[in-house]
C-alpha cells in the first residue's frame, strides 16, 4: 500500500480516537472552549489530509463536522448531547471507512450515500442558525480582504512565515459599537500582537458628516495578517471571541489571491521545468569564486523567463532576491522565490494540504539549511511493531546467549583447570550480564504503553450503552498512567470490554432502583490500575447489586458443573468464581441470573493467555470487583528449575509460593489424596515423578522432601520434587508441530548450556492426578 | 491636556485617552480643515482614531513608532 496512505489511516485512527475523547469531554462540559478548540483543529487537520487522497465522502463529512464545531465555537448555536450523538456516528462512519481503506485502498461503494444521510443529521444542527450567518468564518472561503494586501508585504509576509517557521493568521476584528463604554481600545489590543505583518483600518460602515458623528459609537473594523498561533490569538482576543474571526492562513492563500498570469499550457509547463531545473542547479552550485557571477546570470534567465511568461509582477521579486542573495552570499533567497513561482504556477490545487506535503518533500531534498530545524522538530518517531519485535527477539537471544558464559567458566575450571581463566569470564559475565538487562530495559521501555491506551474507548462504550438502557453510570479511572508491555495492554482489552459491559448490563441498577435502595443515582463503575512487584493490577469494581451467589450455585448445579457436596463446601466467594468455569454462561439465557455471566470464562481464558490471572469478589447489594493482574512483559520469564529423577523443569517464578523441604512424615493421606501440613494448613501435595510417570522416589537419605509450595486454582498446592536448582531467565517458546500434543508441559526453553527445558503445566499435571 | 488647540495646529500629547475624543470632535468640528500635530503622542485611544479617520483631517505623524505604524494604515492619505 501507498506509504502516505498508511500514514494517513493511523494519524486518522489517532485523531478520530482523540476527538470522540474529547468530544465525551464536551458533553460533560460544554462550555469548555478549549476542548472545542482542540476538536475542531483535530477534524480539521484530518480533512485537510484527507484531501491528499480522492476521498471525497471523507472530506465532504469532515467538512460539515468542521463547519458545526466551528458553529459552536462561535457561539452561533448551542450545544446540545444530540450533537455530540451525531458528531461521533460521523466519526464511526470515518472510521469503518479506514478499516475498508486498508482493506482494499478504497471506500465503499456505498459511500458517498453514507455521507449524505450523516451530513444530513449533522445539519439538523447547522440549518438554524447557518443560514442567517453566511459561512465567511470557514477557512476553506477565501478571506475576502487578503487581495487588499499590497505586493510587497504578501512577498514580506510569505518571506517571514517560511523563514520563521511560524503560522500565519488572519484575523478580522471588528468591535462592536457598545465596546467603548467596555472600557475597551480596540487599538491596544491589536497592538498587542507581536509579529504583525501587515494591518488595514477601515470604517465598517462610512462614516457620516463630521457633525453627526459619534465618536462613541465604535465603526473600525481590523483586518491583520501576523505571524501568531492561532492558540496565542484566541487568548488576547478571549475576551472579544464574538467579535474576532481567526482563521490560519498558508502562503499559497496569499499566492492563490493573485491574478493568475494569463498563459498557455505548454509555456507554463515550459516555464515550470525551466524553473524546477534552475533550482536543481543551484544546488548543484558552490563554487565561491563565480557565486556573484551565478547569482547575476541566474536572475537575468529568471527575469527573462518571467517577463516572456508576462508575469511581470515576479520580476520585481526576483530582482530583490537578486540583491539579498549578494549580499549574504548564499543562494536561498532566489531558491525561495523561485519556489514561491512555482507554488503560483501550480494551479490552485483541491486543497492547500497537498501543497504543503509538496514543500516538505521539496525542502528535504534540496537539503535546505533552513529546512533541518523543521524536521529536527519532530521528536517522535513511528516504528512498525515488527522491527522492534525483532529487536526484543534478539536481545531475548542475547539474553539466553550470555547464560552460557557461567557454564564456560564452570568448564574452563573443572574440564580444563584454568582457574584463572575461569575467573575472567566470569569478570566478562558480569559486564555483559549488566549491559544485556540494561538492553532489555530500554527495549521494554520502548514497547511499554500506558493502561489509558485501552481505557480511552470505554467512556464511550460505557455512555452509549448506558444511554441504550437508560441507566446512568459515571465510569472512572484511576492511575490509568500505568505502563505495560504494548503486547500485555492489548491482551487487556477483550476481557475488559466483557467485564466492563456485564458491569453495565448486569451490574448497575436503573436509576430508580438505585435511588430506591437509597444509592446516588448515577452508578460508578471504577477501573484502578497500578503496578505491584513487577505486575500490572487491574481492579475493575462497580457499586451494582453484585452477584447473587445462590443463583450461581443453583445455574451450576443444574449445569453439572458442580456436584452437590461441592456445593455444600464452596465458601461464597469460591462459588461467584464458578462464572469462570467455561460453559458456564453459554448454555442459558443469562437473564435468569441477577448477576453477570456473559462469556467470563472468555476473560479468564484471554487474562491467562497472556500469562495473567483473574478473580471475581462481589457483595450482594453493594457492587461487584474484578481483579486482573498481568506480568508486565511476556519477552523473557524467570522459571525456577526443579528436579526429578535427574531430569530438569521449568516452573513459572509466578507460580512459586515458597520452597520448604519437610520431613517425609508429616505427608498424610486423606482418601486417595497426599497432603501435608505447613504452617497449621493443610496443603494437598503432589509428586512430580508421579505425575510425569517417572521412576518412583527412593527416599532420601536424610528422610526429608522437597516440596516447591505454588499457587494454582485459587489455593496453594505442594509439588514434591527431587530438588530445587537456581532460577533462570529464558525465552518461553510454545510447544509447536509434533509437541502440541504432549501433555503436561505448557512451552520449553533453551538453557544456557544448549539444553532443552520443559516447563511444566502444573494445571493439567495437578488435574490429572 | 493632552489635546490642545493652538492657533497653526490642534496638538496631541502623550496618552490620550477616549474622554478626549470629544474635545477633539469639538475643535474639528469649528475648523475641519486645522491640522492635527501628534509628534508627541505615545497613544490614543480608538475613539480619537475613529474622529481623525472620519474627519480626513491632515495629521503630522506621531515619533512613537507603534502608533505611526498603525496611523499609517488607518489614515494613509492623510500626512
Amino acid at each position: 500500500m501507498n506509504a502516505l496512505l498508511i500514514e494517513f489511516i493511523n494519524e486518522a485512527r489517532e485523531l478520530l480516537e482523540d476527538t470522540g475523547t474529547n468530544l465525551l469531554a464536551l458533553e460533560k462540559n460544554p462550555g469548555d472552549t478549549d476542548i472545542l478548540n482542540i476538536s475542531f483543529r483535530a477534524i480539521h487537520t484530518l480533512k485537510g489530509d484527507s484531501g491528499l487522497f480522492e476521498f471525497e465522502p471523507i472530506t465532504r463529512v469532515l467538512h460539515t463536522c468542521e463547519d458545526m464545531l466551528d458553529q459552536l465555537r462561535e457561539g452561533n448555536i448551542q450545544f446540545d448531547a444530540y450533537m455530540v450523538d451525531a458528531l461521533l456516528k460521523a466519526c464511526d462512519l470515518i472510521s469503518s471507512w479506514l478499516s475498508s481503506l486498508e482493506e482494499d485502498e478504497r471506500l465503499p461503494l456505498q459511500a458517498p450515500g453514507m455521507a449524505d444521510d450523516v451530513i444530513k443529521k449533522l445539519q439538523v444542527f447547522l440549518s438554524d442558525n447557518a443560514t442567517t450567518k453566511p459561512d465567511t468564518n470557514s477557512n476553506e472561503s477565501t478571506i475576502y480582504w487578503l487581495q487588499n494586501i499590497p505586493e510587497a508585504a504578501r512577498i514580506d509576509a510569505i518571506e517571514r512565515a517560511t523563514l520563521e517557521c511560524m503560522p500565519m493568521c488572519a484575523v478580522e476584528y471588528t468591535p462592536d459599537d457598545q465596546c467603548f463604554f467596555r472600557g475597551e481600545d480596540p487599538i491596544c489590543l491589536a497592538q498587542q500582537i507581536q509579529n504583525n505583518l501587515w494591518m488595514e483600518i477601515n470604517p465598517v460602515n462610512p462614516f457620516p458628516a463630521l457633525e453627526d458623528l459619534d465618536p462613541y459609537a465604535c465603526n473600525i473594523c481590523f483586518h491583520i495578517l501576523c505571524l501568531e498561533t492561532i492558540e496565542e490569538l484566541e487568548y488576547l482576543f478571549r475576551f472579544s471571541r464574538n467579535q474576532t474571526t481567526i482563521s490560519e492562513i498558508f502562503p499559497e492563500d496569499l499566492l492563490q489571491e493573485q491574478s493568475q498570469p494569463d498563459v498557455d499550457t505548454p509555456e507554463l509547463n515550459c516555464l515550470h521545468s525551466i524553473l524546477r531545473e534552475t533550482l536543481v542547479a543551484l544546488d548543484a552550485m558552490s563554487d565561491a569564486d563565480v557565486f556573484e557571477g551565478r547569482v547575476k546570470s541566474t536572475s537575468e534567465v529568471l527575469r527573462s523567463v518571467l517577463k516572456s511568461a508576462q508575469m511581470h509582477s515576479m520580476v520585481d521579486a526576483i530582482n530583490q532576491a537578486e540583491c539579498e542573495a549578494i549580499d549574504q552570499a548564499v543562494f536561498l533567497p532566489i531558491q525561495l522565490c523561485i519556489r514561491k513561482i512555482l507554488d503560483s504556477l501550480n494551479k490552485p490545487a483541491q486543497n492547500r494540504t497537498a501543497k504543503r506535503e509538496q514543500r516538505a518533500t521539496d525542502s528535504s531534498v534540496n537539503k535546505d539549511p533552513l529546512a533541518e530545524p523543521r524536521t529536527a522538530n519532530n521528536q517522535i518517531l513511528k516504528v512498525d511493531q515488527a522491527r522492534l519485535d525483532r529487536i526484543m527477539a534478539l536481545i531475548g537471544e542475547m539474553v539466553v546467549a550470555k547464560n552460557s558464559l557461567p557454564y564456560l567458566s564452570q568448564r574452563a575450571e573443572t574440564t580444563y583447570g584454568v582457574r584463572s581463566l575461569a575467573r575472567e569470564i566470569k569478570e566478562q559475565y558480569v559486564s555483559i550480564n549488566r549491559i544485556t538487562q540494561e538492553m532489555q530495559d530500554a527495549i521494554m521501555e520502548v514497547r511499554m504503553l500506558p493502561v489509558s491506551h485501552v481505557l480511552q474507548r470505554f467512556p464511550r462504550l460505557v455512555r452509549d450503552l448506558s444511554k441504550k438502557l437508560d441507566k446512568k453510570i459515571e465510569f472512572v479511572t484511576v492511575g490509568e498512567e500505568t505502563e505495560a508491555d504494548k503486547n500485555m495492554i492489548e491482551a487487556l482489552s477483550d476481557p475488559l470490554i466483557h467485564i466492563i459491559r456485564n458491569s453495565i448490563d448486569h451490574g448497575i441498577e436503573t436509576p430508580a432502583e438505585r435511588l430506591s435502595v437509597g444509592k446516588p443515582e448515577f452508578g460508578t463503575i471504577k477501573v484502578r490500575s497500578s503496578q505491584e512487584n513487577g505486575r500490572v493490577e487491574i481492579e475493575i469494581s462497580d457499586d451494582g447489586h453484585g452477584i447473587d451467589s445462590e443463583a450461581v450455585k443453583n445455574k451450576a448445579l443444574r449445569q453439572g458443573l458442580i456436584t452437590e457436596e461441592e456445593a455444600l463446601s464452596l465458601s461464597e466467594r469460591e462459588l461467584i468464581n464458578l462464572v469462570f468455569r467455561p460453559g458456564f454462561s453459554t448454555m442459558e439465557q443469562v437473564s435468569e441470573l441477577s448477576g453477570r455471566g456473559v462469556g467470563m470464562d472468555v476473560v479468564r481464558s484471554g487474562v491467562e493467555r497472556a500469562g495473567g490471572t483473574v478473580s471475581l469478589s462481589s457483595r450482594t447489594g453493594q457492587g461487584t470487583t474484578v481483579n486482573i493482574s498481568l506480568p508486565m512483559t511476556m519477552a523473557t520469564s524467570h522459571v525456577v528449575l526443579v528436579e526429578a529423577d535427574t531430569q530438569s523443569f521449568g516452573v513459572p517464578i509466578e507460580m512459586v509460593v515458597e520452597t520448604v523441604k519437610i520431613p517425609r512424615s508429616s505427608i498424610f493421606k486423606i482418601k486417595q489424596r497426599e497432603v501435608f501440613v505447613l504452617r497449621e494448613r493443610t496443603v494437598p501435595l503432589v509428586q512430580l515423578r508421579k505425575a510425569l510417570h517417572l521412576r518412583e522416589n527412593t527416599a532420601n537419605a536424610d528422610d526429608e522432601c522437597a516440596v516447591l509450595v505454588v499457587r494454582l486454582m485459587g489455593g496453594n498446592i505442594g509439588i514434591m520434587v527431587d530438588d530445587f536448582h537456581d532460577n533462570v531467565e529464558v525465552i518461553l517458546k510454545p510447544l509447536e508441530g509434533i509437541m502440541t500434543s504432549i501433555k503436561g508441559f505448557t512451552n520449553t526453553a533453551l538453557l544456557g548450556d544448549g539444553s532443552v527445558l520443559l516447563i511444566l503445566d502444573l494445571k493439567e499435571l495437578v488435574q490429572c492426578q | 491636556m493632552p489635546v490642545n488647540n493652538y492657533e497653526q495646529e490642534i496638538t496631541l500629547v502623550g496618552e490620550c485617552t477616549a474622554e478626549e475624543a470629544d474635545i477633539l470632535l469639538g475643535f474639528l468640528l469649528e475648523q475641519p480643515d486645522k491640522k492635527v500635530n501628534l509628534t508627541d503622542c505615545e497613544h490614543m485611544h480608538c475613539s480619537l482614531m475613529q474622529v481623525l479617520m472620519a474627519a480626513h483631517t491632515k495629521i503630522k505623524m506621531p515619533g512613537n513608532e507603534r502608533l505611526a505604524w498603525l496611523l499609517k494604515t488607518a489614515l494613509p492619505n492623510t500626512n
